[in-house]
């Protein structure tokens, strides 16, 4: 599903990614795990297509479709979603509006029908109650004024309406109370499946309690340095990531 | 009574000279002549025309043929006054209890500012269509005034008393046509506890040259709620000078440019609080693209009485690329001793995370631009009052389509 093989990213100079390798195949969750500065916000943005950094890579596809030379949207339109790890407060843009303008660029990229204004609004208000957004909120201009527990909510609840084929996910656990973290995780449980694949960037292990990843890898350094199953986390979690700075 | 004339003038008021000599309905107007005179067209040595030099613009002649852009607005129950090409025709607006619409050539209306531009609307212009609105009279259907120039120099002028008590709206646009030179003067009184709303939705030709002036009194909790969106052409300022008289009053006045170009647009207000108490909310937005300009000048007077008085000013611009250029002058002068009185003032580019967080969720990059650009501005156009908010949200879509071309 996500493929990426010797991914170099740099910015002014500074290189970030040094080579980074994984892969995601169709209805796996992977976490990606990593201390602080190891690369990982860089590798959510460089994947969704941010254009500071200067990029190299043997490989990044999606369903075997290169991504590299498609700009943000048009990987948005292939399936690929990102929730910020910071996501952007937006005055004066209505948030609804906002949300159905983004499905329909979507669809109508993929040549599917457009959704109409009652259905959307059926949608949302379902999606809503999932993640925990009440209708108040969602008549604000987008994210203002909203914690940042609602702005992760309002990253889920684009997740759930959107219903993208691959999910990267950039530290959605950092500022979520329990509550929030079971919602997080009943989000992805369901859409979880075959058919959809997930990488779940966490500094914590607290967010795989809610949700149990196929796979685990360690990010140090701009470079995966081990992979392991699930329990590798609350290995991490016990040791620390000291022993991969030092190694790297 | 003798005809002044200019020192060193430009050619083209040597021809307004001309032009005016020629009148044969020029008598009682020959003071405001004489005043426009003294000054002539103002220029970029003033300091409040700096960044609007209507000598300069009115200086090269010539146009490229575009007609007049059209703002769209209308509304069904509206009574129309049309001003085509400097002739006003007021069309059904007799009937309205409480209120008349007239045409007249009585020069002695209500509070003229003095002022290069009222000067010369003033000896030009001997039809001024005169608006009262009786004490108490709330008019509920709105006042729409169509100001059209298709070509060369057109004047209007425009008087408003709002009785004590009373309320109306008025919705103003003003389209002005290749090499046209548009120059309008509105004067209201809005008398103690009453309500004027205004808007204003202006377009023109890249060639076009619009200098607009108003001048408004308001009285004991007298209420103005004003808005204005320009997209400018070879020049185009809309000035705006209030004066609460009486305690209570208040005021918002917000507005909106958005230039792209060569186009040139200025918003200048200038509120004077000479009673105590009163409150002014203004808030700007300024988009600019290409080699446009996109100018604001806001001033808030204090006077020794105006104690208590509540004013808070910010504006903000946009530059969508190097070319583009804002200036912007808040001002504040302030002779009282207990007063709330803030500016702000910002000057931007889009930004780039919230234009990858757009386009990550599916937006191309012109759909995720246009979408902030028109947030930016959205504030001001989301209070307006409804009955123009649709056309003026028509106008600011159509420019950013035309931007992507």
């Amino acid at each position: 599903m996500l493929k990426i093989e010797n991914l170099h990213a740099s910015v002014e100079g500074a290189e970030i990614l040094k080579g980074l390798t994984i892969e995601v195949p169709a209805g796996e969750v992977h976490a990606v795990m990593g201390p602080n500065g190891a690369g990982k916000s860089t590798l959510s943005h460089v994947v969704a297509g941010r254009d500071d950094y200067d990029v190299t890579a043997d490989e990044v596809s999606l369903g075997g479709e290169d991504l590299l030379e498609l700009d943000p949207s048009e990987r948005a339109a292939k399936g690929l979603f990102l929730s910020f790890q910071h996501p952007m407060e937006i005055p004066g843009v209505a948030t609804m509006n906002f949300i159905r303008t983004a499905l329909n660029a979507q669809r109508k990229a993929r040549e599917e029908p457009e959704v109409s204004a009652a259905e959307f609004l059926k949608l949302i208000r379902e999606k809503a109650k999932l993640v925990g957004l009440t209708d108040e909120k969602l008549k604000r201009p987008f994210n203002v004024g909203f914690s940042g527990g609602e702005k992760k909510r309002m990253e889920m609840l684009q997740m759930a309406i959107l219903a993208p084929q691959f999910c990267i996910m950039d530290e959605t656990d950092s500022g979520l109370d329990i509550d929030a973290l079971k919602m997080v995780g009943d989000v992805v449980n369901a859409l979880r499946g075959p058919g959809r694949g997930f990488l779940v960037i966490t500094h914590y292990q607290r967010l795989l309690e809610y949700i149990r990843p196929d796979r685990v890898h360690v990010l140090a350094d701009g470079r995966i340095v081990k992979s392991g199953g699930a329990d590798l986390a609350a290995e991490l979690e016990a040791s620390g990531y000291e022993q991969f700075i030092e190694a790297a | 009574m003798a005809l002044a004339s200019f020192k060193n003038p430009s050619p083209y008021e040597a021809r307004l000279r001309e032009e005016f000599a020629a009148r044969g309905d020029a008598a009682g107007s020959e003071s405001a002549w004489n005043a426009f005179a003294a000054a002539g067209l103002p220029h970029r040595r003033l300091e409040g025309w700096r960044w609007t030099d209507l000598r300069g613009a009115l200086a090269e002649a010539g146009g490229d043929g575009v007609a007049a852009p059209s703002v769209g607005l209308s509304i069904e129950d509206a009574l129309v006054i049309d001003i085509p090409d400097g002739e006003a025709r007021i069309h059904n607006a007799s009937g309205v209890e409480g209120l008349s619409i007239r045409l007249t050539s009585d020069r002695d209306g209500p509070f003229a500012p003095s002022h290069a531009v009222s000067d010369l609307t003033r000896a030009f212009v001997s039809d001024i269509v005169r608006i009262d609105v009786a004490e108490n009279a709330h008019i509920d259907r709105p006042i729409l005034l169509r100001h059209r120039a298709a070509g060369g120099r057109r004047g209007a002028r425009v008087e408003l008393v709002v009785a004590d008590g009373a309320s109306v709206a008025i919705f103003e646009t003003v389209e002005s046509g290749d090499a046209s030179f548009h120059h309008l003067l509105m004067q209201a009184d809005v008398g103690a506890g009453a309500k004027l709303t205004r808007a204003i939705l202006q377009a023109g030709a890249a060639s076009s040259v619009v200098a607009g002036v108003s001048s408004a009194r308001l009285g004991k909790d007298a209420r103005l709620d004003q808005a204005s969106i320009l997209l400018g052409g070879k020049l185009a300022r809309l000035e705006t000078r209030l004066n609460f008289v009486g305690e209570g009053a208040s005021a918002s006045m917000d507005s909106a440019v958005l230039v792209g170009g060569a186009r040139h647009a200025d918003i200048t207000t200038v509120v004077a609080h000479e009673a105590p108490g009163c409150e002014t909310r203004q808030r700007h937005k300024g988009v600019a693209d290409g080699k446009a300009r996109a100018v604001f000048q806001g001033k808030f007077f204090v006077a020794r009485d105006g104690q208590r008085t509540d004013a808070d000013m910010q504006a903000n611009a946009l530059l969508l690329s190097d070319g583009a250029q804002a200036n912007h002058k808040p001002e504040l002068e302030i002779y009282a001793d207990d007063v709330e009185c803030a500016h702000g003032s910002t000057c931007g580019a889009l930004d780039d995370e919230a234009l990858f967080y757009l386009r990550q969720r599916g937006l191309s990059e012109a759909a995720a631009r246009a979408l902030l650009i028109e947030a930016f501005v959205g504030e001001v156009i989301d209070d307006m009052d409804a009955r123009v908010a649709p056309a003026a949200r028509a106008i600011v879509e159509a420019w950013l389509e035309e931007r992507q071309l």
